[in-house]
């Protein structure tokens, strides 16, 4: 009786035949359900970090691409960024005061090269240094007193990103205008004896440039 | 291979018929009432120990003074702590109750962050945030692996202090699913006594990246 039970169960026409289909639309239900979930996986992982690099050797240029948004939308934005060096600094990027760092750190200058469009908007970005384990140190104004912008040159910064209403009254014309190319060599503090991997360079996440130190 | 062993249709190995119309009905009913109780059941096994918030509530981590207490974004020490009635920032203030200082060495992991959330929290439950002109905690950017000091200041009532715990995190607006210290502070009914009757103005150290020589420091 059990016997036949099993047979009639593997073999007659019953509950799988009678939800064949079910059972193979039950696979992209959930994939489905997956992907309706997950609309939040974008929002506070995906575009909160450092997720899609255009990379670069140290020496070559990079033509990095991507888009920015002010008040009027989305913009491209395009600028060429090679790096240079990175050798160990004594005094922060714009003075020629010695470094006051505490004990276990050391600094680094990193010299960049960049190209754009003198109205590109370019100083809202964020640029630090990785090792090889990942761990990611960033450019800190404090040190050295440094300026602002890391990627623009501090005396003729170029245009900021439009903000509506709140450049009425405001000089946004970013005068005097940026040059066509030009050289930063901004100043990182980092615990001694740490190896850079490469240094990274972003404005609107998740795309960075990653600039592997040789 | 015997012809009894050929894969076939085979009939059912009883008879099959058609249930009558009401006994189907009632198969439905007991299938949605069966439904229903496992929702039921699900919510009673949630609310049974009156938590139902409990999956928004931080990881807490406990820890005593001068020991490290080890959170995902960062190892955070509560190195000292001490009390008076007045306080030096905003060019000095005073309090009927406690001025708590605490000053915390922070080394973050991985990444650069600002270990922004503080506070104290009583034995009665009263939390006592850091976040304003008067009871503050700002530390400032900590690069990984490179100390940052920087102070706790909690305006309290004198009993709020015996057995108060600090805590620390990392998003003043939003602690839910994350790790937060939870450092005993050691405190008693002496200290919270004297405290509210000390007029000695205790220094309120900047964060910075070396560590403040201020009274009260263990390190």
């Amino acid at each position: 009786m059990t016997t036949a039970a099993i047979r009639h169960a593997l073999y007659a026409p019953g509950w799988s035949r009678r939800n064949r289909w079910g059972l193979v639309a039950l696979p992209f239900a959930l994939a489905a359900a997956l992907v309706a979930s997950s609309d939040r996986v974008q929002v506070y992982f995906w575009d909160e970090g450092l997720h899609r690099p255009q990379r670069a050797t140290q020496g070559a240029w990079l033509a990095f691409s991507d888009s920015y948004h002010d008040s009027d939308g989305e913009h491209p934005l395009k600028v060429r960024i090679r790096l240079d060096s990175v050798a160990p600094a004594t005094t922060g990027w714009t003075s020629t005061t010695p470094l006051d760092l505490p004990p276990g750190t050391t600094a680094v200058a990193v010299s960049l090269s960049l190209e754009a469009d003198p109205g590109l908007p370019l100083s809202v970005c964020r640029l630090a240094v990785r090792d090889a384990a990942g761990n990611r140190y960033a450019y800190l104004t404090e040190v050295g007193g440094q300026p602002l912008s890391p990627c623009v040159p501090p005396d003729a910064p170029g245009p900021f990103p439009k903000s509506g209403d709140v450049d009425k009254g405001r000089d946004a014309s970013g005068a005097p205008v940026r040059p066509r190319s030009w050289t930063v060599n901004p100043v990182i503090m980092l615990p001694a004896g740490v190896d850079i991997e490469d240094v990274v360079l972003w404005w609107e996440l998740p795309d960075y440039a990653s600039l592997a130190v040789s | 291979m015997s012809s009894d062993d050929a894969t076939r249709r085979v009939g059912p190995a009883f008879p099959t018929i058609a249930l009558p119309r009401r006994r189907r009905v009632a198969r439905r009913a007991g299938a949605g009432v069966l439904v229903i109780a496992a929702l039921a059941a699900g919510r009673a096994v949630t609310t049974a120990y009156q938590d139902d918030t409990g999956v928004d509530e931080p990881y807490l981590v406990s820890g005593s003074l001068g020991r490290p207490v080890a959170l995902r974004y960062a190892d955070v020490t509560a190195t000292g702590v001490d009390g008076s009635t007045a306080v030096s920032p905003n060019l000095g203030m005073t309090t009927t109750g406690v001025w708590l200082v605490v000053p915390l060495k922070i080394v973050t992991k991985g990444e650069p962050a600002q270990v922004r959330y503080a506070a104290v929290r009583d034995t009665r439950g009263r939390v006592f945030v850091a976040d304003g002109s008067r009871s503050q905690y700002s530390p400032g950017l900590a690069q990984p692996g490179i100390p940052r000091y920087a102070s706790v200041l909690v305006e309290l009532p004198p009993d709020a202090v015996p057995g108060a715990h600090l805590r620390v995190a990392l998003d003043p607006l939003d602690q839910r699913r994350d790790s937060m210290a939870d450092i005993d502070l050691g405190l008693t009914e002496t200290q919270a006594r004297e405290w509210a009757t000390r007029k000695d103005k205790l220094p309120v150290p900047v964060p910075a990246n070396t560590p403040p020589q201020a009274p009260g420091s263990t390190t």
